[in-house]
């Protein structure tokens, strides 16, 4: 992972199968957390590649090569 | 915690006490954050007693809160609950009530938060005769006033409210809510702007194309036909909600979180706004009934009202020049969204052999409000193995996979609380009611003074009238539906037209 001022931009690896071991993009990202009046606290979460969709077409896609 | 208070509900005897109000303090109460001498009365017109009152809010509040609303807690709470019959138009019952709440306080006095949950013609008595009986003054105490909308009907109308409440109340007494801002996802709009760093910098007119704020309910108007044919879908959703989260998407950054701060920012786009031209409405506007909307009950067989809208806005500033708004909403629509996306301009040269580069689709950020709130990024991918073919992925996250699975509260709980507490960031002050009239008027008025033309109707379930398809269409952009899916011109039979003659 790369620490970029406070924001994370994440390189992670993932993969069901070594086959399909890869790399998907995901951006750590600052929301607010639910319920934290008055103190509007914030907490960080990820935006995340949809695994179900691509995963599975990148992961076809490099057995087939 | 909150300080010792009194909340006094006027309007006890109404849905939004008991589904929305009470349910709200109730969680409040056992998270734990509301003072013990935290007292709840509430004022109607029907004689009941204590006990009376309780057991009903009681039913409301397990239909509501369900296994949330135990029985202990209920009991605790419960305790707290009052009730005071009365007639909100007669000055003497004010003195009945302020006779009340003063035993009720004993020594200990404390605030009192004054919550109008009462039908609009009433606010401007309640006021007066709250100032007339001495309960807005803070001679023991703050003494805070929360107006529900609609506040007025027009400009005109709401700025005589606003002189009415002014006569009874300073203006940090005032608290005017629209529900919308309690929202965790619209306050999130300020975060996910202002608390990273990766999205400000093509928040503006060099990178965005547009912005589409959608409100879509499948629901039709049920039983408030009476209400939604004297407002329509422009007084009922734009005015108010619409352009609370249009301010929100588009202001600057405010130097604190603090309720002027942050209010002086809104203000600051709303006078932004471009005023519509009230002649040339069909140049920036569509309107729409739903086909059946005239055999809803209390609807009349004449009605032109309409149950759907669209509106282009445009933001005269630095920030914002060029980049068209597109605000719509509708009942009996495709499905139950409020959303905001914002459409990112295409790349200025495409390396990439792409057959229709027209097709391709641009980064946009899909600011899921409710309901499955999200964010979503979209963003270009190489197919694999497939030469160099692109598709589109999205990054998203969803508050329900949130690791720490946290409830989205009701928007009440935390307005209530924060009107409580002294802080009105969330609520809105009277220049940014009148603004926002401002702008609306003219498209209210366009569509009004011209009744005998043809009113495009639409079918319930789908997105709307035909017409706003051509309406975007002419302002060279597409409707962007829920899911991210955009809306191709639909091969639909031709959209029955009603014209009707005034009555």
């Amino acid at each position: 992972m790369l620490r970029c001022g406070g924001m994370i931009v994440a390189a992670a690896r993932v993969g069901p199968t070594s086959a399909g071991a890869s790399t998907l993009p995901m951006i750590r990202l600052a929301v607010k957390t639910p319920d934290t009046s008055p103190t509007n606290n914030v907490q960080y979460e990820f935006l995340r590649v949809k695994f179900d969709h691509t995963f599975s077409s990148i992961a076809c896609g490099l057995r087939l090569d | 915690m909150t300080e010792p208070a009194t909340i006094v509900i006027f309007g006890a005897s109404g849905d939004l006490t008991a589904r929305k109000l009470i349910p709200a303090l109730f969680d409040n109460f056992c998270k734990g954050r509301l003072h013990p001498q935290t007292r709840i009365v509430g004022i109607a017109r029907t004689a009941m007693s204590d006990d009376a009152f309780r057991e009903k809010l009681c039913t409301f509040a397990k239909e509501t809160l369900g296994r949330a609303c135990d029985d202990e807690h209920w009991e605790q709470f419960a305790g707290a609950i009052h009730y005071q019959a009365g007639d909100l138009t007669n000055l003497d019952d004010y003195h009945a009530l302020s006779a009340r709440v003063k035993e009720l306080e004993g020594d200990h006095g404390g605030g009192r938060l004054y919550y109008l949950a009462i039908a609009p013609s009433l606010y401007g008595p309640a006021v007066q005769n709250l100032s007339g009986s001495g309960l807005a003054l803070e001679t023991s105490g703050w003494r805070r006033v929360i107006v529900e909308k609609p506040f007025g009907r027009d400009l005109a109308s709401a700025r005589e409210l606003n002189a009415k409440v002014h006569d009874a109340f300073d203006e940090r007494q005032v608290y005017r809510i629209d529900h919308y801002l309690g929202k965790e996802t619209v306050q999130n709009l300020l975060v996910f702007r202002f608390a990273n760093s990766i999205f400000e910098p093509v928040w503006n007119r060099n990178y965005v194309d547009n912005v589409q704020i959608t409100v879509g309910e499948r629901v039709k108007v049920g039983s408030r036909g009476g209400y939604y044919n004297t407002a329509g879908v422009l007084r009922d959703m734009f005015q108010n909600h619409m352009m609370q989260v249009l301010a929100m998407v588009a202001l600057e950054p405010p130097s604190r979180y603090a309720a002027d701060a942050l209010r002086d920012e809104k203000v600051k786009v709303f006078n932004a706004v471009r005023v519509p031209d009230a002649e040339n409405v069909e140049d920036f506007s569509v309107v729409g009934q739903y086909a059946g909307y005239h055999t809803e009950q209390d609807v009349p067989e004449e009605s032109i009202t309409p149950t759907y809208a669209a509106v282009r806005l445009d933001i005269d500033n630095w920030r914002w020049q060029g980049v068209p708004f597109f605000l719509r909403s509708g009942k009996a629509m495709a499905c139950k969204t409020t959303q905001v996306v914002i459409q990112f301009k295409r790349p200025p040269h495409l390396m990439f052999n792409v057959a229709d580069k027209h097709d391709m689709r641009s980064n946009r950020l899909t600011i899921t409000i409710q309901p499955d709130e999200a964010i979503k990024l979209s963003f270009q991918t190489k197919v694999p193995d497939a030469g160099m073919t692109m598709q589109s992925s999205e990054l998203e996250f969803l508050y329900e996979d949130s690791a720490d699975q946290q409830v989205i509260p009701d928007a009440y709980e935390r307005l209530l609380l924060d009107a409580l507490n002294g802080d009105a960031s969330l609520f809105i002050r009277s220049d940014e009611i009148e603004l926002s009239w401002r702008i609306m008027d003219p498209v209210i008025n366009g569509w009004s003074s011209r009744p005998d033309e043809a009113l495009p109707m639409y079918k319930p379930g789908t997105w709307g009238p035909i017409e706003a398809d051509g309406f975007i269409r002419r302002h060279g952009r597409r409707w962007i539906n829920d899911g991210g899916k955009e809306r191709e011109a639909e091969r639909r039979p031709a959209p029955e037209r009603r014209t009707v003659q005034p009555a």
